[in-house]
Formats: C-alpha cells, sequence, structure tokens
C-alpha cells in the first residue's frame, strides 16, 4: 500500500475520496499515510446524564437516565442544526475529554443509566467508538440508543445494529429538494437506512422536525406518514418537533403550535398510532395514549413521567398491548 | 444601407481593430495558463502538528477502500 494513496471512505453515501491529510465531509475522518483515520475515538466532546424522554425515546424504559455522549462532526450541514457549534466542527475546535469505551461503561453504571445514548451530534460519524462502546455496554445489559439522522451505508450499519436497542431516527423531510437544500444530503439512504432497522429488530422511533415554510405542508405530511405506515407499521411513534430559529435559519419563526396539531391530527388521521409534539411543554401531545381505550398511559411533563399505566407491556386499564422496550 | 464617413468611419474602423488585438491578447494569455488540478494537498506536517497540538489520537477507521494507482 502506497503511503499517499487515496482511499475512500465507504461509511456514507457521499463516499468521501480522500488524498494525503484530506479529511470527509464529516470533518473527524481524514487520509494519514493512505489509511483512513478517526480522530474522535474515545474523544468525546459532550458528556451529559440526561432523561431517555429528552432523545426522544418514548417507547423505551420510561423515566430511566440516558448517558450520553458526542463527538465533533457530522456527515450532514442541516441549516437549522441545533447542536452546530459541535456538529459542524473539526474536533481540534471543540473542548474535548478522554473516556474510552469501558469508561463509558463504567460511567454509565456509577451514574446508574439504564442505557447509552450516542447523540447530539451525529453518532454515525463516530462509528468506531459507539461500535465498541455498544459491545461493553451489551455485556453488562446496558441498552444502546442511537440518535441519528440515518445517513449510513448498508454494511456498517448491518455491522452495528444488532447491538442498537433503539434509534431515534430523524426523518427530516419527505422530498429529495429538501434534503438537497437544507440538509446537505439525500432522503433515500435514510429511508433505506429506516428499513434495515426495522428488518434488524432496532426499536424505531422517528423524529420530524417541522419547519415553517420548509417542511410544513399537509400533504407532504401525509405523504411521509403514509410511507412510515406502509414500510415501517402503524405502531411506529413519530415525533413532531417545534423548530426554533437558530444557525442558518434564524430568519424563520419558530413552529405555531397549531402547524404541529394539524401534523400530529395528519398522522392520526392517516393511521398512525402514536404520535407525539416535542419541544412544546403541556402539549397533549407528549403524553402517550392507549389505542385500546383511548385513555392517557403515560403522562409527561415537560422531560418528567407524572403517571405510567404500563405494566409488562401492557396498557393496565384495558391489556391492550403496547410495543416497545419496557425491561 | 448606412455609409459611414469621415471622423465617424475612423472611430468604427478604430474600435473594430482594438477589439479584434483585445480577443488575440486574452486568448493568448489563456493559452500560458496551466489547467488548474484540483486543490492543492494539505501539507501534512502542518495537518500532524495540528491533531497532535489538539491531543488527539488517530485511530483506524472502518470500511474504506485504498484507491489503486492514486495519489
Amino acid at each position: 500500500m502506497a503511503a499517499g494513496a487515496t482511499v475512500e471512505c465507504l461509511l456514507c453515501e457521499k463516499r468521501c475520496r480522500l488524498r494525503q491529510g484530506e479529511r470527509g465531509d464529516c470533518r473527524v475522518r481524514l487520509n494519514l499515510d493512505g489509511k483512513l483515520q478517526t480522530l474522535v475515538y474515545g474523544k468525546p466532546c459532550a458528556v451529559h446524564v440526561d432523561p431517555i424522554e429528552k432523545k426522544p425515546i418514548f417507547h423505551m424504559l420510561p423515566g430511566t437516565g440516558a448517558f450520553s455522549i458526542a463527538t465533533a462532526g457530522c456527515n450532514l450541514h442541516c441549516k437549522y442544526c441545533q447542536n452546530w457549534e459541535i456538529s459542524q466542527r473539526e474536533p481540534e475546535e471543540t473542548s474535548n475529554i478522554d473516556l474510552s469505551p469501558a469508561q463509558v461503561v463504567q460511567a454509565t453504571l456509577s451514574t446508574n443509566c439504564r442505557s447509552i445514548a450516542y447523540t447530539y451530534s451525529e453518532p454515525i460519524v463516530f462509528y468506531e467508538y459507539v461500535l465498541d462502546t455498544a459491545i461493553l455496554a451489551r455485556q453488562v445489559d446496558i441498552k444502546n440508543i442511537m440518535v441519528t439522522a440515518g445517513y449510513i451505508e448498508e454494511d456498517p450499519w448491518r455491522r452495528l445494529a444488532p447491538l442498537i436497542d433503539a434509534a431515534n431516527v430523524d426523518l427530516k423531510a419527505f422530498t429529495e429538494d429538501y434534503y438537497e437544500r437544507v440538509v446537505g444530503g439525500k432522503l433515500a439512504p435514510v429511508l433505506h437506512m429506516l428499513e434495515v432497522s426495522m428488518e434488524m429488530g432496532v426499536w424505531v422511533e422517528v423524529t420530524n422536525l417541522v419547519v415553517p415554510t420548509l417542511n410544513d405542508d399537509r400533504e407532504g405530511i401525509a405523504k411521509m406518514c403514509r410511507w412510515v405506515i406502509d414500510t415501517l407499521g402503524s405502531t411506529v411513534p413519530l415525533h413532531f418537533s417545534r423548530f426554533y430559529p437558530t444557525y442558518r435559519l434564524k430568519n424563520l419563526p419558530p413552529t405555531p403550535v397549531e402547524t404541529l396539531d394539524m401534523a400530529r391530527d395528519t398522522a392520526l388521521g392517516e393511521g398512525l398510532q402514536y404520535v407525539y409534539v416535542g419541544n412544546v411543554p403541556g402539549h397533549e401531545g407528549n403524553n402517550t395514549y392507549c389505542p385500546g381505550h383511548g385513555g392517557v398511559i403515560i403522562e409527561r411533563r415537560g422531560y418528567a413521567i407524572l403517571q405510567n399505566l404500563i405494566e409488562d407491556g401492557k396498557c393496565s386499564v384495558c391489556g391492550h398491548e403496547i410495543p416497545g422496550v419496557w425491561s | 444601407m448606412l455609409t459611414l464617413r469621415g471622423p465617424a468611419r475612423q472611430v468604427f474602423t478604430a474600435l473594430i481593430v482594438a477589439t479584434t488585438l483585445l480577443i488575440i491578447v486574452i486568448v493568448g494569455i489563456e493559452s500560458f495558463v496551466p489547467e488548474e488540478e484540483g486543490s492543492p494537498l494539505p501539507d501534512i506536517r502542518k495537518v500532524r502538528a495540528r491533531i497532535e497540538g489538539a491531543g488527539l489520537e488517530p485511530h483506524e477507521a472502518l470500511y474504506y477502500e485504498v484507491i489503486e494507482g492514486e495519489e
């Protein structure tokens, strides 16, 4: 192998071709002497204990803590990124700590968290770190959660997915045009990642950030919901999240609550059974409703659980089975 | 048909000659400018120094291939 050879990264659809010293679109993987190197293995720039509801994951271990880590970098470039100060930065520009996979697992245990969430920026770009940490976590019965935009090639995802208990996947819109203009990627690879996730038994929840004027039309939302139902199933939780102006989209207003209500009503009307509204504390769409008797079975206020009527995966009122990971 | 006479004819002729000369000069200069061969390679010593300065430790990635014959 020539020391100065060009390499092609096969982690995501972008397939960056890198000459000596060049780094990929994600900012964290670079060619050094004809080998692709990651710069963020064991070097998180964000480490927190969060409620699992913050991810958001609503159908797995409600009320428990998720030990959450992120590194610099992302393979997408959303104009509204809430975490752009780490996702759109090189690791040389962020403040990182040393935390090996074993130390992540140890810290998860010592903070009484039931899961590790690979989150905030884009865990796909710290793939090797996630993989090694997830293997160790599994050995001590800690669950692994990916919060991701799902922009990954099939082979690496098929290798990682068996270790992932739950994934919240951002489905940012349902048009290639939006992905090209606002996100800096393509829609098709994300849809394929979702299909593979379901096939491999990963518990999937989908988040859609509703941005005024860009992806808030009823027909587009309905089309996305029909795809979710037809491909992933009607019991996949769908979270409509409220946009707040930030980064390069400061010119738009926050999403009106009425728009989120419209999106939720549309999704319920199409046949989805678990539809949530995020970033609006106190909204009725924060709660989980039983499709059997229609009442609230998990009541949430912010990230706190006020009431949980699920026992052994079933509604304790009517016995309806509620899909998710409950133990 | 419009016929130019006197000073107008001289100005018109001068404009045509000047434009022709300008085109010849531009084409000539263009032919001496080498074609762009992509962005220059990063200075690998600076790349390494920056990585080390930030306390980062490169770790070989999974999922890549070497492109034979390309440097």
